[in-house]
């Protein structure tokens, strides 16, 4: 289960992600084939697919092209199947999917396909700041930061303020 | 007086009982995996820190979450997630500071404590003391105290 | 445990799934008046316009079925309904006991009263374009008629504005094929757009060259020796045109549980899907839901609605629990490469704290109806990209839209 967080306080906008993930779908510079767009303002501000696990896009898709993979557990499109119907675009709250010329059939359905070809998201790789992040999957995020939490809260330099160390070896000085 | 759930990160012992009650209470089944209060563990230090939702003022999954189903009970006593708004994006899991909020593994929606509505399993169960229910103003008054305790030891 | 599910396409289907996931070994069977597996309906507009081959309309295989364990009647009706012997009635006589019932008939298209008989909208009511040249457009059979004699060459007439007729007339313009869109209205998707964007649409299509005329009334079909030759209008002027496709909406199709069950326009039920009588389901186009607002009820023949109300139906009826969050009227097609998206409530009373807030750039064009401070509704033309926040804004209660439509 891949996922891919976004924590738009470290976003600078230098919009490195989009270049990247341009390149990595055989763009050609313009930007049409970026399935990432940082905005400048407002909400969301960073849209790129979270591969939601009921998605909303395969959820309205009406002729089965988007569809969760199930070792992965990513979303992805289909772009044979994908008639070109706008359903996903109005579905998606992160304006995640696109549409994308494919050459010959007009707009399709383009999203977020977690550099499958690549083995890595490639924006997540080349992020500078860490605005966007990926793990294998939700639970490793949430294992990783509840440690991170844990630890600052078990071995703070102040614990022996905390009312349980009296009397116990250990406790005592505060920083 | 409003109460809140208060670690006492230094009584736990790590016996995990907190983590069978509240599996029990929201799943039916003892797992630990899918308890909404963890503990961790830093074995090389003997420590045990129980980790659960701290209930932000401003809680950043609720602000995260494009759906609104993180969202409070109508009285504001208690923090629920709406099963039938959640797209399982992740949001919530990927901004909460604490590694509180988890995906469940089977359904796919996210899971953090809801307080058991007001009336708290893992505080039953934890003998050691570690998890209370209370007053904050009761915390507080406990940790003044230790700390004065420590600075004049009688 | 004993299910019965009548008519299987978006929400019938979704709840099968829905009742195997949690009930592998129940006896499940359903009954359709369609011979052939369940076929998406969306669909038909693009296999018009070709791109979906016959084949892709399919949602499932012919296998689907058995491998499912679930006995298929296809190609019967459900006739009657007897709730309180909990027995369906078949019209070939068969009688089928449940446990659990789920309706999700859908819906039919709406035949104006100017139609032969035996032309539009009745499922297998047999309406060969030969004898009548009038049809619908909602089923396979429809599409298929209406596919083959656009690419005769045959002028097509096109009744209705909704989106239905908006969809087909841009499905037969890619064919190469300039039909006549017929609208009763002034505007072409009155019921789903604002005055706005129904203009830009219409000329965007007019452009294209889809010919357009709103605002006339059909009085009857003329015929002639070679069959249909057009329609006479209520001025009494003819157009010529040799099939005749009547879009004018859809209606719920509730005679099976009429009388039994309670019944607005389509069968009122639950955000668990329950209707007034126990054990009886009922999801799709054919149930009258609450809507996100919690103000009263609606039939919303869309098929995200469908499909997760069929989800929502299937879990509760196996013992699993899941609610419905209401309905959110929403609308997206493609209008010859322009698109369009409709949510939500769409027009601002004068009083009462409305307000509207409308964005003009050449062709894109964007529109929030605001109540009080929360955005309740949103048309947007062109550029759509924001359409999905703004549909995640109103269902989390509509605030917050400044920063969703934020230059």
């Amino acid at each position: 289960m891949l996922s891919i967080g976004v924590d738009p306080t470290r976003c600078t906008r230098c919009r490195r992600c989009e270049a990247v993930c341009e390149m990595a779908h055989g763009g050609d510079g313009r930007g049409l084939q970026s399935r990432v767009r940082i905005r400048d303002s407002g909400w969301p501000l960073i849209s790129i697919c979270r591969h939601c696990e009921s998605a909303p896009c395969a959820d309205a898709c009406v002729s089965g092209a988007i569809r969760t993979d199930p070792l992965e557990g990513t979303v992805q499109v289909d772009a044979a199947r994908c008639v070109g119907c706008w359903s996903c675009v109005m579905e998606c709250p992160f304006a995640a999917v696109t549409m994308a010329d494919v050459a010959g059939r007009g707009p399709r359905a383009s999203k977020c396909d977690g550099c499958r070809e690549w083995g890595f998201p490639l924006c997540v790789r080349y992020c500078p700041t860490g605005a966007l992040r990926a793990g294998a999957g939700a639970g490793e995020t949430s294992g990783r930061v509840r440690r991170e939490h844990a630890a600052r809260l078990a071995l703070l330099p102040g614990r022996g303020t905390w009312p349980a160390l009296r009397g116990r070896a250990g406790g005592g000085t505060p920083a | 007086m409003e109460k809140f759930l208060v670690v006492y990160p230094d009584l736990c012992t790590g016996c995990r009982l907190c983590e069978a009650a509240c599996s029990y209470r929201h799943e039916g089944v003892y797992s630990p995996s899918l308890s909404r209060v963890r503990v961790v563990k830093f074995e090389d230090r003997c420590l045990s820190v129980p980790v659960v939702c701290n209930y932000c003022e401003q809680p950043p999954c609720e602000a995260s979450c494009p759906t609104g189903a993180m969202s409070a009970a109508p009285d504001g006593r208690y923090a629920l997630v709406r099963e039938d708004r959640c797209i399982g994006c992740k949001e919530c899991v990927n901004v909460c500071p604490l590694g509180a909020v988890r995906m469940h593994p089977r359904t796919g929606v996210a899971v953090r404590c809801d307080l058991c509505r007001g009336d708290p399993e893992c505080v039953k169960v934890c003998t050691a003391g570690a998890l209370r229910y209370e007053p904050l103003e009761a915390a507080v008054r406990e940790k003044r105290r230790a700390r004065a305790a420590s600075l004049n030891p009688v | 445990m004993n299910y019965v599910v009548v008519g299987v396409s978006a929400a019938g289907l979704s709840a099968l799934r829905a009742i195997r996931e949690l009930d592998p070994h129940g006896d499940v069977t359903v009954v359709d008046e369609e011979t052939r597996p369940a076929y998406s309906r969306v669909l038909l507009t693009h296999y018009i316009a070709g791109r979906v081959g016959e084949r892709d309309l399919f949602l499932v295989e012919e296998e689907f079925y058995r491998r499912c364990g679930v006995r298929a009647l296809l190609g019967v009706r459900a006739t009657g309904l007897d709730p309180d012997g909990r027995q369906v009635h078949l019209a070939d006589g068969r009688v089928l006991g449940y446990d659990r019932l789920l309706v999700a008939t859908g819906a039919r298209a709406v035949v104006p009263a100017w139609s032969p008989p035996g032309g539009a909208g009745d499922r297998g009511g047999g309406g060969e374009t030969g004898e009548t040249g009038v049809t619908g457009l909602r089923t396979r059979e429809d599409a298929v008629r209406i596919r083959k004699a656009a690419l005769a060459g045959r002028p097509v007439l096109i009744v209705g504005g909704g989106p239905v007729g908006v969809k087909l007339a841009c499905a037969l313009r890619e064919l190469g094929v300039i039909p006549t869109l017929l609208v009763g209205s002034p505007r072409i998707l009155s019921q789903v757009a604002d005055r706005e964007a129904s203009l830009i649409l219409e000329r965007h299509l007019a452009r294209c060259g889809v010919r357009v005329r709103c605002g006339v009334e059909v009085r009857e079909v003329a015929r002639g020796p070679h069959g249909t030759e057009g329609v006479v209008l209520s001025d009494g002027s003819v157009l010529p045109g040799r099939l005749v496709v009547v879009c004018k909406g859809v209606e719920p199709r509730t005679e099976l549980v009429g009388g039994h069950v309670a019944v607005r326009r389509g069968v009122l039920v639950s955000g668990a899907m329950r209707t007034s009588v126990p054990d009886i389901y009922a999801a799709g186009d054919v149930a009258e839901c609450p809507d996100i607002w919690g103000e009263g009820t609606r039939v919303s023949a869309i098929w995200p609605h469908a499909s997760r109300q069929g989800r929502v139906a299937g879990t509760n009826m196996a013992g699993g629990r899941d609610l419905f969050d209401g309905v959110l009227p929403r609308n997206a097609m493609d209008v010859l490469g322009t698109p369009f998206v409709s949510m939500g409530v769409l027009d601002a009373p004068a009083e009462g704290g409305w307000r509207s807030v409308s964005r003009r750039r050449g062709d894109s064009y964007l529109r929030l109806v605001i109540r009080g401070d929360s955005v309740v509704g949103a048309v947007l033309v062109g550029c759509v990209r924001l359409a999905g926040p703004i549909q995640a804004a109103i269902r989390r209660g509509g605030r917050g839209w400044e920063e969703v439509v934020a230059p």
